[in-house]
Parts: structure tokens; C-alpha cells; sequence
């Protein structure tokens, strides 16, 4: 076994949340408000829980290969060549996922906050960070993030809270004014997001419980999905969707917007700190699943050898990926949705799912003959 | 072990290096910071945006505003320091050679702009605020008649700084109800919702008494004359001037009224109210009737609260809407010595109170029509409620919005008639 660490289903919930959660807040917003305008608040759940289907997906698979990850059982279900490659697309989807979400850690700290320093400062610093935390395990990561999700979660909550003053509700209406193209448009950005979530098919073997992990796993996208919406709600009453789709971060020109009695204000510290501290795990978590995969697929006895020659290959990818904020913006709307749902969240896991029906059902037939034969 | 330490106790050396924030540092002592920004627009020139900001005197962020302020010549806290430019970023950046330090707008609370800017287009202006990191959106966004660095320019009254001057009246206009202070992200969304447009107060330089009463001007002479030559001889020449010219006031009231970005005209402060009325922002206001028993003189009454419901009517293709308001409030004052506290008076009254509000109301909405500007917002919320009729008539909304027709019901109730109940008798 080359992870030793255990970790509760309730940490693994918790850290498939902050996975999910750490980027759908700042980036979602926008580019549904885009697709979908008014609409939006009923796109983000709608797309959201299409995150459940791969949560569903992987679970089957995880109880019909117990103690085996999906770089492990690929290989059972589709044979040696078809296998690996399978766990290979899937350690180059964690490694551009973690790239992409470096990039967008770098490109909105350097927008909002600190204009003059270099993108590789942050990237790096973070990737470092990230390597550490994945040679100190997957434990490590999970105990981490038990103290960050009350930092994230507690803080939006509380910005939430306060900025109910200035929320005008009736800018969220007409519902369904455009049809359900639009609503169907915007969902698939969440539900790319949400379909993220198939890296609990690499935690799932880990798990003191592994039959829990369709509970917490459920409840990650649940609560994501709650927050994601409720953001949405706040945004687009206090900018209404037409602006909200104008801006690269509303959720942070949002709480720059709280003002009770010009003292309590300047809350964008607080997303500063929900973004670095859910960044961090959400890169160690995808930068983990990628370095367990690289070993798994390879056969090697340990994965910490391969972490830090992952690090460079993030930190490369993440600056020449894309080469602007509108490249990236323009990824994430058109080409991500459609590549991460279609292969990674839906399409892989569905293909490896009903083959290792279709063989179990074909073997137990087989097994079947061979007792009316003997 | 020991192998291990030197390397581990050099590690923990390393963020020294970063944790003091020494890296890059900015001391509050290096920068400027900005309280206000005056925007003004030059037409036909190369460099049409001329920016002024208005900036804390460094000495006088520590030290106490009264030692600076009573010192006599260099009292105020704040400097203006103006730039031109080709855009407003330019501008500034061109203000910013004069500027011994590093501008900071992250404390910019107001951003004035001048009548030709807000003529020319608030859209570049907006650019501004938004685009930039440290330019908050909650700016409040005012209009200034005539050119907007004169606003930063008039001296302060009782605050220690012309910026606090203003976001004082801002404060107040909460409870005058004849403006309505709106930050820039409001104004950009009613920007961009279809169907609404959007409006900011009004910031004037007041005219002065002498302006006002001619009377007034010969006794000021006078005056002036006198305590000039009082004055003279404690503080030194140039007493007498001082004295005869007016210091400016500024004066918050009004609405300036936009269609798309383009500012299309002024509301009086009284329109401005009857405006407000529609959108519940009527927090105090007085209102003067006719007494019913006595109609030559006046009584004030006050609106505490007042809710409008507007809902859109479609009868045969054609839109109107209903404008319901419930008014409450107390007598405030009356100049007959008639007995008003019967309540068949006080109800004579608040019918008398509601035919005025529905005047002033009418009034605002016809002054909007004239100037083809919704800013109540009539398109967002006939979209709200049926979609479809608004996809259809809403390309050329500005055009249906001129054409109209509104029915108003408007009842008020008087509550209270303060701290007496009948005016105290007079023995003639």
C-alpha cells in the first residue's frame, strides 16, 4: 500500500468540500451570470448536483473494487494496456486541473491585490507549499483542512451575514425569462466544478469506512452547492446579472461593496483568506491524486520520490497554459466544462463502470454454466 | 541528528526574510492618500479629462486637526493637486509628477463629476472605479453644475477636510430627502439593467445670501467694511477683502438624471422628493398644505414613511401602471391659531397631505418623461413581472417610457401632532 494514512469519511467530505468549494466561489459566479443572466441562481444548483452522478458513479466502483483507487481498478476492469491509459488520462486531468487552479490562484491575487509582483511568485510559493503538505500525506492533508473549512466556512457565512443589508432581492427576477437554454448553458459550469469531485474515487480506498464515503461525498456536494448559490443569490442583488457578468471576481468586488456605517468594511481580507487557505488544499488534494497515480500506474513502492518532478511540471504548465486572464477565462467557460464532464467526471467513470458490470455479469454467467456443468 | 540541525536551524532563518514585510514595503508616510476626486471634462481638447484630488496634508493624519486648524494661514488638512489627460488614469498619472509621494485611492470615498463629464458620458468614469484595484465601488458618484474642482476647492466648514464636509451631507441627505446618494456600484447596475436608468445628487456651490436678498448685500458692505477694519488691525492686510466676499457653501439637493451614461437633466430638490417617494426613500420630509379652516395659512406636515407599490396594468396591449402610496407622519408646525387636533381635522388634513404628494409625485414623473429617463425603473419592473411583454416593447423603451400614463392613489395619515395637542392661547 503506498498511502499508510487513514482518514475518516467525514474528513474526506470535508476535504472533497474545500476541494470543490476553494475556486467555484470566485470564479463560477461570473461566468454563469454570463451564460445564464437572471437565471443564474437557479443554474448553479441545477448544475451543482449533477456533481451527485459522479459521486454515485464512483462509489459503486469503489465497493465493487474495495481497497483498490481508480488508477488500480481501471487496470482490473479494462486489462493492462487499456487500464493504464485510462490511469494515465487521469493523472494528466489532476495535474492540469492543479495546474489551472495555481494559475487562477496567481491571476487573481496579482489582479486584486498585488499588482506588482511576478505570477511565478505565487505559483511557486504555493506549489512549494502544496509539496509539502502531499510528501506528508494524505492524513496530513485532511487534518489541515479540518482547521481551514471553519476558517472559509465561518467566514462566508459571516459575509453573507452582514452584507444582507445591501442585497435588493428583486434584481434576481424574472425567473425562466429566456427559456431553459440559457438555465441549461450556465449549469454546466457548476456541474464541471461539482464533477470534480472524482478525485474521491482516488481517496475512496483510504476511508476507515469506505461505504461512507457516499454520504460524505453527497454532503461535499450538497454543501458546496449550498454556498455556491447562496453566493450567486448575494452577488446578483447587489449587482444584478448584467454587471455581475462584466467582472472577473464578483464575490470579491462584492464584500470590497459591505459597508455598515464606514466601520464595518474592507472585508476583502476575509476573501483572501478563504482563497489562499482553499487553494492550498484544493492543489494538495488534485497534486496528491496525481503523484499517488504516477506511482500506482508505474508500480512503484512509494510516491514521494515522484512529488517534487510533479511540482515542476505544475509550475510550468501553470504559467505557459495560458497565456492571459482572458485565455484562462475563456477556458474555463467553453473548453473546460465540456472536456472535464464528457471524459473525466461522467464519461470515464461511466465506461469503467458498466464494463465491470458487463464483465461481472458475463463471469457470474460463466460461473453459472460451470455449476450446471459440473 | 546533529547533521541535521544546521540545515533545519538555516531553514528556519528564511522567513526572516519575508515575514517583517520589509520586502516591497510601503509606509503609511510614503503615500498620499486621496479622500476625493474631482472629475472635469474639457471639450475639444487633446487631453480632455482634468482630475483633481483632494489629499491629506501628512502632518495632519498624526496631529490634532484644532492645532492646524486654529494656526490661522495654513489651516486646511487637505491638499488638491490637479493633472490632465487623454483618459483619467493618464490624468492622474500626470498629477502624480507633482506628488511627492505614491497616490493611494484605496481611501477615496467620493468621486465628483463635473456637468461636461457627465454630459460627455459617465461610461469612462465607471471604467475608472471598477477597473481599478485599489478605487473602491463604494464611491459615492455626485454631479457637480459648473466644474467640479471648484466643489473640491470651497473651503470646509466645521469638518477638518472638504471631503469629510461632503460625505457629511451625504449622511444627511438620508434625512432631507431631496437626494439621494447612490455608490457607483448602484449606478452601474442600473446601468446595465434594461428597463432602469440611473441618477446621482447633486452637489452645488451655494449661492450666497447677498445673491439670494438683495437687501442683504448693502448691510454686509457696511458690516464688512467695519469689522474689516477691526479685523485689520489683529491679523494684517487682506482682512477687509475676506470679509466682503462670501465664503462658498455647498449645497446637496437634487438629482442629476442620466439615459444610458449621458446625463439628460436636473431635478429640483422638490422633484427629487416626489422621485424618492416612488422608490421608499422618503425617510423625513415636510410638506406644506393649506389650513382647512383657515386656507391663507400654512401647516407643515412630515412624512416619516412612505411605501409606493407599483404594479404594471396591461389592458389591450397597452401598458400603464398603478402607483399606490400609504404616507404617515405628524404636524409638524402650523402658523393659525385654529384647533387642528379634532380627528375629523386630522383626517381633513391628511387627505389635504395626500393630494399634495400625488402632485409632487406627478410632477417628478412628468419632469422624468420630458426627459426620457426611467429612473424609477418602470421597464425593470414591468420585466419582473411579465417578461415577455417587456422583450417585446422594451428595444425602444426610452420611446414608451415618454408615453405613459400612470394612476396614482396616494393616502396619508397624520399620527401625531408633536408636543402639543391644540396651540397654546393667546389673550388678544
Amino acid at each position: 500500500m503506498l498511502e499508510k494514512g487513514k482518514i475518516s469519511p467525514r474528513q474526506a467530505g470535508e476535504l472533497m468540500f474545500i476541494t470543490i468549494m476553494a475556486t467555484v466561489i470566485l470564479f463560477v459566479p461570473a461566468i454563469t451570470s454570463e451564460l445564464a443572466g437572471h437565471d443564474a441562481w437557479i443554474a448553479s444548483p441545477a448544475g451543482s448536483l449533477f456533481g451527485l452522478v459522479t459521486v454515485l458513479l464512483v462509489f459503486i466502483l469503489g465497493i465493487r473494487y474495495p481497497g483498490r483507487t481508480i488508477f488500480q481498478y481501471s487496470e482490473d476492469i479494462l486489462g493492462r494496456f487499456l487500464g493504464k491509459l485510462v490511469a494515465l488520462s487521469f493523472v494528466w486531468f489532476f495535474l492540469h486541473l492543479a495546474a489551472t487552479v495555481v494559475r487562477q490562484f496567481g491571476d487573481f491575487l496579482t489582479t486584486s491585490f498585488l499588482p506588482e509582483t511576478p505570477l511565478s511568485v505565487f505559483n511557486f510559493t504555493l506549489i512549494f507549499l502544496a509539496a509539502i503538505a502531499v510528501l506528508s500525506g494524505l492524513e496530513v492533508i485532511a487534518r489541515m483542512n479540518e482547521f481551514i473549512i471553519l476558517l472559509v466556512v465561518s467566514s462566508l457565512l459571516a459575509i453573507f451575514s452582514l452584507s444582507i443589508s445591501i442585497w435588493e432581492i428583486e434584481n434576481l427576477f424574472p425567473v425562466f425569462a429566456s427559456g431553459i437554454i440559457p438555465i441549461a448553458r450556465g449549469a454546466i459550469v457548476p456541474a464541471a466544478w461539482h464533477g470534480e469531485i472524482v478525485a474521491l474515487a482516488v481517496i475512496m480506498p483510504f476511508l476507515t469506512r469506505p461505504r461512507g464515503a457516499l454520504v460524505s461525498g453527497a454532503a461535499a456536494v450538497l454543501g458546496s452547492t449550498a454556498l455556491l448559490t447562496t453566493a450567486l443569490i448575494a452577488v446578483q442583488s447587489v449587482f444584478g446579472p448584467d454587471f455581475t457578468a462584466s467582472m472577473h471576481f464578483p464575490i470579491h468586488l462584492f464584500v470590497r461593496s459591505i459597508n455598515i456605517g464606514r466601520i464595518l468594511t474592507r472585508f476583502e481580507v476575509v476573501i483572501m483568506i478563504i482563497w489562499v487557505a482553499g487553494v492550498f488544499i484544493k492543489t494538495s488534494v488534485f497534486y496528491y491524486c496525481a503523484a499517488l497515480g504516477i506511482a500506482q500506474v508505474f508500480g512503484l513502492s512509494e510516491y514521494r520520490p515522484v512529488v517534487l518532478s510533479l511540482g515542476l511540471i505544475i509550475a510550468v504548465f501553470s504559467i505557459t497554459l495560458y497565456s492571459d486572464v482572458a485565455e484562462l477565462a475563456h477556458f474555463l467557460r467553453d473548453a473546460w466544462p465540456v472536456y472535464s464532464i464528457s471524459m473525466y467526471s461522467l464519461g470515464l467513470p461511466l465506461l469503467l463502470l458498466s464494463v465491470s458490470l458487463v464483465r461481472g455479469k458475463l463471469s457470474g454467467e460463466a460461473q453459472g454454466k460451470d455449476k450446471q456443468d459440473g | 541528528m546533529g547533521s541535521r540541525r544546521l540545515p533545519i536551524c538555516l531553514l528556519l532563518l528564511l522567513p526572516l526574510f519575508f515575514l517583517p514585510g520589509c520586502w516591497s514595503q510601503v509606509e503609511i508616510d510614503d503615500l498620499a492618500i486621496v479622500r476625493a476626486i474631482a472629475i472635469d471634462y474639457l471639450p475639444d481638447r487633446r487631453a480632455p479629462f482634468l482630475v483633481t484630488m483632494d489629499v491629506i496634508r501628512p502632518g495632519d493624519i498624526a496631529g490634532g486637526g484644532d492645532a492646524g486648524g486654529g494656526g490661522g494661514g495654513g489651516g486646511s488638512p487637505t491638499r488638491l493637486f490637479t493633472g490632465n489627460g487623454a483618459t483619467i488614469d493618464l490624468a492622474i498619472q500626470q498629477a502624480s509628477f507633482n506628488i511627492s509621494r505614491r497616490i493611494f485611492l484605496s481611501h477615496n470615498e467620493l468621486v465628483l463629476v463635473s456637468e461636461d463629464m457627465a454630459k460627455h458620458g459617465l461610461h469612462s468614469v465607471m471604467d475608472f472605479i471598477m477597473r481599478d484595484n485599489q478605487m473602491r465601488l463604494t464611491n459615492f458618484v455626485l454631479v457637480a453644475p459648473g466644474m467640479a474642482h471648484d466643489i473640491l476647492a470651497a473651503p470646509e466648514r466645521l469638518e477638518t477636510g472638504i471631503a469629510d464636509e461632503i460625505l457629511g451631507l451625504l449622511a444627511q441627505a438620508r434625512t432631507s430627502s431631496e437626494a439621494d446618494p447612490q455608490e457607483a456600484y448602484r449606478m452601474q447596475r442600473q446601468m446595465s439593467t434594461p428597463g432602469q436608468d440611473t441618477h446621482a445628487p447633486v452637489l452645488r456651490i451655494s449661492p450666497h445670501l447677498t445673491e439670494v436678498i438683495p437687501e442683504f448685500r448693502e448691510e454686509m458692505m457696511e458690516q464688512g467694511q467695519d469689522e474689516g477694519s477691526q479685523e485689520s488691525q489683529g491679523q494684517g492686510a487682506g482682512g477687509a477683502e475676506e470679509q466682503v466676499v462670501p465664503q462658498k457653501e455647498l449645497t446637496l439637493a437634487g438629482a442629476a438624471v442620466f439615459c444610458g451614461d449621458v446625463l439628460r437633466g436636473f431635478l429640483d430638490p422638490i422633484e427629487t422628493r416626489g422621485f424618492l417617494l416612488l422608490k421608499n426613500g422618503v425617510k423625513l420630509a415636510a410638506i406644506v398644505v393649506p389650513d382647512p379652516l383657515n386656507p391663507e395659512k400654512k401647516v407643515v406636515l412630515t412624512v416619516s414613511r412612505a411605501q409606493a407599490t407599483i404594479t404594471p396594468v396591461l389592458s389591450g396591449g397597452k401598458v400603464s401602471f398603478s402607483i399606490e402610496v400609504v404616507a404617515e407622519g405628524d404636524l409638524a408646525s402650523q402658523r393659525s391659531e385654529s384647533d387642528l387636533s379634532a380627528p375629523e381635522m386630522l383626517k381633513k388634513l391628511g387627505s389635504a397631505k395626500a393630494a399634495a404628494i400625488k402632485i409632487e409625485i406627478e410632477k417628478a414623473l412628468q419632469k422624468l418623461q420630458e426627459l426620457e429617463s426611467d429612473i424609477v425603473g418602470f421597464g425593470a419592473i414591468l420585466n419582473r413581472s411579465h417578461p415577455q411583454v417587456f422583450r417585446e416593447i422594451g428595444e425602444n423603451w426610452p420611446q414608451v417610457f415618454t408615453q405613459l400614463e400612470f394612476d396614482i392613489h396616494v393616502t396619508a395619515h397624520i399620527r401625531r401632532t408633536g408636543q402639543l395637542s391644540r396651540p397654546a392661547p393667546i389673550n388678544r
